[in-house]
Order: structure tokens, then sequence, then C-alpha cells
């Protein structure tokens, strides 16, 4: 008599539903896992076994037990079957009730002493089960926040197997888990950081306020000590609150990571992920034979700041062109195709030269050889993702001593709301909600230059050596600092502030 | 049938015979074409040649060779000109050792102009790429020819203010004139043959080696009757050029830097030792014989906005990063953007890398 016990797999952030089911005949004693079990998975018997018998539990250890792991096609990895099999073994032998494990998915690592272990994945996985239609899901008590951010499914807590089968014999009631999912979001702007500490670097900040309204890539040059990684920092502080949903998508990309701390169970920060420069492209973007996300999908909804980025391998940079195209990033591996979100804004920071001076000091004394093969490191194509570069100045003294507090977060996050909300206007037609989506045919719609305004772009790229391809750039972030005037046409001074803002157009001649 | 021309480009390009033993046996033969001619046991006969010297003269000497060398120079529009030509720098004529003969490209006249010579490091500062390329620039506009030698730095820095104020500009290469060096100079090099040219003594395709860039330096040094020294370390070519240019007689002025830059040490010290100081364009001019022309009013300058002439008497005083010059003014980012932008269009202000302006 088989019993079938149900329980999520994950391929990526989407689920699927596996159906467990346990064989118990008498014969020669085994225990055998088939149905494609990964490793992690095939150890399960051990665990499974220990579990029950320090739960004191009935495990029918002289018999020939099989299970397997449906649909038997697809590769199931992790430990979060343990829990499943062992129940489908239990019910299989008639310890437990087979009609309560029906609508109901259950997700858990065993340990050896038969308490259970939080799993990874268990939002997404929740989400699948409930949208295939389970009423509910068993999960352990230190995933009960993630696993109910699924509103509309029941989620029981358990933390052990002895609960997990009182609960389904109905010698115990769990009391259904809900969690306040309006103290997370309220929880959120908890931003220790605030622009109100950066003195100085009013043409700096100026551009990241652009940059973070218009969600445009921004890359800083400066010398060392210019407040590059502070203001970078800061980013996320001016961004508009995540919504529910974008909230959602990320702690799905963090719990499949494994990164869900219970107390947070919801991501409401927007991310702010900075790499070190020695990472790997899997890393990067995501990757593995299992594949996981990497730090482009982390940054989901958020900043991805690299810190001294010509350091980074160019492997590692080139590997980013197609997310920033595309807003994700699909890995092809031959256990299959996956694909995560990857909707980031990139800002990156490098200095202007090897030493890091030039520029801004006699100490420089780089060859203009060095410059160019150093700032040659970022490839055209991957710079033309890049809408914003500015040139962040030294500091000196006066400036960073200076009483005079500077803008604050908030006011700042003021500006991009109400910036973002022209946009989101304009664009409701459109798949795209920034400036930053703009194509070169939307920009001839949405970017219209009045007689003057186009003299003075005319004037710019005759006189000051720009390059052409740079004009539709300069454009979109000219439509994002008329929007932050909540200005509906562009106009001289937009076009003025957008060319200083392209500060690597500048031919050397 | 070859003209002597030819045979000069044959006779300079001999590795293995020196400046001076050319000069005797130019003397001894009356021209190159005789040299070419003459049998081995004639040249033999000379006193003072070694083995070397004659078999590098007599082994190499293949008319058909010849001729098709100078058809690849004349067929890519490259001039040679020997002593004699009405071309030959006169300057250049003055100097001992001067080259036997020039390939050129680009524009023979102004070989004749007033020229002034322009040195410095590689390595230079931003203050040194400032100050080579607004001199350049001036130079040009009151008609004088910058003559330099197209490495990085000060050298390209100098032909492009040059080229800036519309004027002529002459690179003289330690390679062939086709040959471009450093390889990342190849559009100025481009504007250079456009509106000066390029000259060498070395035989076209010859590739750029170490060892010949002092050797080009005496032409800088003697081409022109100042030579300006704009930013050298203590040791290397530029500091050899002025050397040279001492000798031959011509001023050298130094343009002034901070005694902490190490890219001035080389410039400070020759003021130190008794070059002129370099404050001004006008330094230059009365000794490469031009005058400076008058100055029309300009215009735009008087012509700036109220907020404009701001800005601009903000940079003017000193002031050159942006913050600064929205403190100092109050005005907002893009006003500020727009009226830099508008000076820049209008030739008042330069923008400098890292975002600092100075006025032009």
């Amino acid at each position: 008599m088989t019993v079938c016990v149900d329980c999520c797999g994950l391929n990526g952030l989407s689920g699927f539903t596996v159906g467990v089911e346990a064989d118990i005949r008498s014969g020669l004693p085994g225990f055998s896992i088939v149905g494609l079990p990964d490793s992690s998975v095939k150890e399960s018997k051990e665990r499974v076994r220990l579990a029950a018998l320090n739960s004191d539990i009935m495990f029918p250890d002289d018999k020939r037990i099989v299970v397997n792991l449906a649909p038997t096609g697809l590769k199931k990895e992790g430990p979060s079957y343990d829990l499943p099999i062992i129940l489908s073994i239990l019910a299989a032998a008639g310890a437990i009730n087979k009609a309560m494990v029906s609508d109901t998915v259950f997700e858990g690592e065993l340990s050896l002493d038969g308490s259970i272990r939080p799993v990874s994945g268990i939002l997404p996985m929740a989400l699948h089960a409930l949208k295939s239609g389970y009423k509910r899901i068993v999960v352990p008590y230190e995933n009960r926040n993630e696993a109910s951010l699924a509103e509309g499914i029941e989620v029981i807590p358990i933390e052990n197997l002895r609960q997990c089968c009182d609960y389904i014999n109905g010698k115990c009631h769990i009391e259904r888990y809900k969690t306040d999912i309006e103290s997370y979001m309220k929880k959120s702007r908890s931003y220790a950081l605030d622009f109100a500490d950066v003195k100085g670097q009013e043409n700096a900040k100026r551009a990241l306020l652009i940059a973070a309204a218009g969600m445009h890539n921004i890359i800083m040059s400066g010398p060392p000590g210019s407040g590059k990684t502070m203001m970078a920092k800061r980013l996320p502080t001016i961004m508009p609150d995540m919504t529910f949903d974008e909230s959602i998508e990320v702690t799905k990309i963090y719990s499949v990571a494994g990164l869900i701390k219970d107390s947070q169970a919801l991501i409401s920060d927007r991310p702010f992920r900075s790499p070190h420069h020695t990472i790997s492209n899997v890393a990067m973007v995501g990757g593995g034979r299992i594949p996981r996300p990497g730090e482009v999908s982390l940054a989901h909804n958020g900043v991805l700041f690299l810190d001294e980025f010509p350091e980074f391998s160019r492997y590692v940079l080139e590997e980013l062109r197609q997310p920033l195209e595309d807003s994700e990033v699909t890995i092809s591996r031959v256990n299959g195709t996956v694909t995560y979100p990857a909707n980031l804004m990139l800002a990156a920071s490098m200095n202007p030269c090897p030493c890091g001076y030039y520029g801004y000091s006699d100490k420089c004394r780089c060859s203009q050889n060095l410059i160019i093969k150093y700032r040659n490191k970022i490839s055209g194509p991957l710079l033309d993702r890049i809408d914003i570069q500015i040139e962040a100045g030294g500091l000196d003294y006066k400036s960073v001593s200076s009483d005079k507090p500077g803008e604050s977060s908030a006011e700042m996050r003021e500006k991009v709301k109400k910036a973002q909300l022209v946009q989101a206007r304009r664009y409701k037609d459109e798949v795209f909600n920034y400036n930053s989506g703009l194509t070169a045919s939307k920009i001839e719609k949405y970017c219209c230059l009045g007689a003057d305004e186009k003299r003075l772009i005319e004037n710019v790229f005759d006189k000051l050596g720009f390059s052409a391809r740079s004009y539709h750039k300069i454009l979109k972030v000219a439509r994002t600092i008329a929007d932050l005037e909540e200005r509906e046409n562009i106009s001289r001074s937009d076009i003025a502030e957008a060319l200083s803002l392209r500060s690597f157009d500048r031919s050397g001649e | 049938m070859l003209s002597e021309n030819e045979y000069m480009m044959w006779f300079s390009a001999l590795g293995h015979t020196t400046q001076r033993k050319k000069e005797i046996l130019l003397k001894l033969f009356g021209s190159a074409g005789e040299i070419f001619k003459a049998s081995r046991k004639t040249i033999e006969g000379i006193k003072g040649l070694s083995e070397v010297n004659i078999n590098d003269i007599c082994s190499g000497r293949d008319e058909d060779e010849l001729k098709k060398y100078a058809e690849s120079v004349y067929s890519d529009g490259i001039d040679y000109i020997i002593k004699g030509n009405s071309y030959y720098p006169p300057l250049l004529l003055e100097s001992y050792d001067p080259p036997l003969g020039l390939y050129i490209r680009g524009d023979k006249e102004v070989l004749l102009g007033n020229t002034v010579s322009m040195v410095g490091t590689r390595k230079a500062t931003s203050y040194g790429m400032a100050v080579a390329r607004s001199l350049g620039k001036e130079f040009a506009e009151n008609g004088a020819v910058v003559v330099s030698g197209m490495a990085d730095g000060i050298d390209s820095a100098s032909h492009r203010g040059a080229l800036d104020g519309g004027g002529k500009t002459i690179a003289v290469f330690g390679c062939g004139v086709n040959v471009c060096y450093p390889k990342t100079n190849s559009v100025l090099m481009d504007r250079i043959i456009k509106d000066g040219c390029v000259i060498s003594e070395y035989p076209i395709n010859e590739k750029a080696t170490a060892r010949y860039f002092p050797h080009r330096n005496r032409i800088i040094a003697a081409m022109s009757m100042a030579t300006v020294v704009v930013e050298a370390e203590s040791k290397g070519g530029s500091l050899i050029t002025a050397n040279l240019a001492l000798d031959f007689g011509r001023e050298v002025f130094a343009v002034p830097g901070n005694i902490t830059s190490r890219a001035s040490e080389g410039t400070n010290g020759l003021i130190k030792a008794g070059a002129d100081v370099l404050t001004c364009a006008e330094d230059v001019f009365s000794a490469i014989g031009i005058e400076k022309k008058r100055e029309e009013p300009k215009e735009n300058k008087n012509s700036l906005e109220n907020n404009e002439k701001m800005v601009y008497d903000c940079i003017n005083s000193g002031v050159s990063a942006v913050d600064e010059i929205m403190y100092k003014t109050g005005f907002d980012m893009s006003e500020v953007q727009l009226i830099l932008l508008t000076l820049e269009i209008n030739g008042n202000i330069r923008k400098l890398p890292g975002s600092k302006y100075i006025c032009i």
C-alpha cells in the first residue's frame, strides 16, 4: 500500500510539486530512494531512520522500503525532502493517519534527534503550494515567518518529528501561524546612513539623485578619499520604498539563496550589494551545477555597487552586459535553464588613473598610456549601458568641516518619488517604468527638443568633441532632470546638466 | 634616371657610417650619386674608412632596389629634401651636423615659418598639459609655428594647442614619417599632416628606437630660435634638447612649476642655471622675431551676461571646481552647468580632468 506525501522542489524561483511515495513490504531489509535524488537527498536515508528511532517512532527497519520522488524526470536536491520521506514511510507503515496528509505540503530537514531544521527557499515553495491549491503547508518552526508571507495558505510550524506525527494523528493541535506583514513593511527605513552626512560633493550628490530618479546606472570617477563609496552606500536611502510585491520578489531570491533571517523574513529595504572585486563570474551573475542566484539577482530592485570597477576581472564585467540590458539573468546548465530577475541599478566607482590622482593633484605621475590602458579595462559596450558618468572631485578641509548640513536622504527621496511618479504616468502604456528604459525610438517620442535646445546640442557636438554615441544618453538623462523639476519639456539647462554627467564622453583631443 | 635626391636617401640611411664621415665623403666626391657609382676600389682607397664603413657603402648599392624604394616614398605623398633645397629649414642648416636630407609629410611651407620649439616630459601633470596647450595655442594665434616631437604628454599637448589656435605645427619624428609613434596619437598625426607637417631624417617604415630620440632632439633644438621647456624631470630628453639648443646658441625658456612637483624639477633647475623664465607667451615673441598681434578686444568677454560674468570671474579668481562655483555664486547646479557650457562653447573657459575649469 503506497501513500503519497506532497512537497515542493525548486527550479530557480519557481516551485514544482513533488509527490513522495513509499512502499514497504517483506523481503530482504533495505532502503532505497529513487526518482533522481541528488546526493543530499540520498543521504536522507540515514537521517530519516535515526530521527525516527530517536523520536521513539516505529521505523520499519526489518522491511524492504522503496521511496519514489515523482515526477521522476526532475532532479531533486536539498535536505527539504527529509520530512516528506519519513512521513510517506510512516503513512505506508500505518503509523500516521493517511487522510490527514492530503491537501498539505510538507517541508523540513531532519536532524538525528528528530528536531526539524529550517530550509532555504520556503517562500517560493509556499507560494507554489498556494497557487497549486493546497490548503496548508507544514514548515520548520524557524521558517514560519517567511512561509506566512504567502497570504492565503495555512502555515503550520513544527519543531520536531514527534510533534508532527501527533499533529497529523490529531493528538495535538497546532495553531495556524500568521505573521504581521504590516510591521515588516513599517520596519523598513531603518537605514543608519543618511546623505546629510555627506559634506560638499554637491555635483556628485546631485548626480546620484538624478540616477535614482531615472534608475540610471552611474559610474563615479574620483581620487581616493573623495567619498565615492560613502555616497554610493547611501543610494538606497533615497530610493522610494519597495512595494509589497517588489519585496516578495526580492525575498524569494534571498530565500532561495538561503539568506533570510526569520526575524526579518520580509526583505523590505532595498538591497545594496557590494561584492569585492575578486568575485568570480558565477558569483556575480549566478550559476553553479544547480544554478543559484548571483549578486546581480541579489541586487534585484536595489543597487549593485562595484567599487574599484576596473579591478574586476574583464570576464566578470562583460557578463554584466546581458543582465543590465534585459533586467534578468538566464543561466543554462546541463540540469536545466533557470531565469532569475536582475532589475538593478548599477553604481560603480573608479579612480581616474592607476595612482588615483590624475587631474586632482600633481602627485600623479601616470603616463597617458597607462591612464588610457586603465580606463580601457571597462569596455565600450559596458560603458554604453551606464548613462551617468561623473567625476567626484577631491575634498578640501573647508567643506568637510563645514557645519552646513547637506541635503538629507528624506528630502532627496521625496524628489525621487515625485520624479518617478511623473515617469510612471508618462509610461503607463509602455513596458518600462523609468527613463533608463527608453530605447532610441522611444526617445524620439518622449524627449522632444525645441529649436533652442537643438541648437545647443549641435553646438556642443561641434565644439566640445562629444562622441555621437552619447546623444541618446544625454537626452535620457536630460529627460530625468526635467522630470525632477516636473517640467513637461526638456530645457537648455537640463541638457547642460546632462552633458556634465557624461564626463567620459569628452574625447582627449 | 635617379637624381641626387634618391641617392641621398640611400646615402643618409647607411647605418654603419658616422655623420662626420659621410660629410667628408660628400666633400670628396661632390655628391651622393658619385659615391653610389664609385667602384669598390676607389672607396677602399680612401683613408680613414674602416672595413665596416666600406662594406656598409659597397654592399647595398642596387639601383633597382633604390628606385623601388624611392617610388614607394613618393607614392605615399612623402617629399624628400636635401641641403640646398629652398625648403630646407635655414636654422637647421646653421647647426652642426644637420641631417643630410629630410622626409616630409604635409605642407613644406611651414618649414620656413617663425618656429618655436616646445618640449617636455611624457609624464606630464595636468598643469603642464594645460600650460602646453594654452601656450601652443597662443603661439599659433600669433603666427608662430610650433615644433615638437609628438610624444605623449607635453609634446602632444603643444601640437594640439597650436592646432586649436588655428596655426601650423611641425612634428619631428624619431622614426619613419609614415610610422605613428606612439600609436595612440594617430588622430593627432593626421591633423598635423593636414595643418603642418611631419618630418624625419630616418627612412620610411623605420621603427621608433630609443637611440633615435636624442638624435631627433637636435633637430627640434636647431630648428627654432627659441626652445620652451614646459615640464621636465631632473633627467630626460627635454633637458637634452634644452642643452642642445644652448649649444646652438638658441634661447631656452623654462616654465616655472611647483618646487614640490617632480615634473618641474628639470624646468626649475634650468631657471636656477640661468634659463629665461616664461610666464606668458609674449616672453618668447621677440626671440623668434614675431610681434604680438594687436588684440582685438574680445567681444564675447564684454558681451557676457551678468551671471556668466559672475561665473567667469569666479573661475578667473582660481575657483575651479563646480561645487565651489555653486557656493560662491549661489546658483543651483543646473544653472551653473548651463553657464559653464555656454562659456565653454564660446571658448571662454576650458574643462580640465576632474571637473575643473580654467579661463582661456
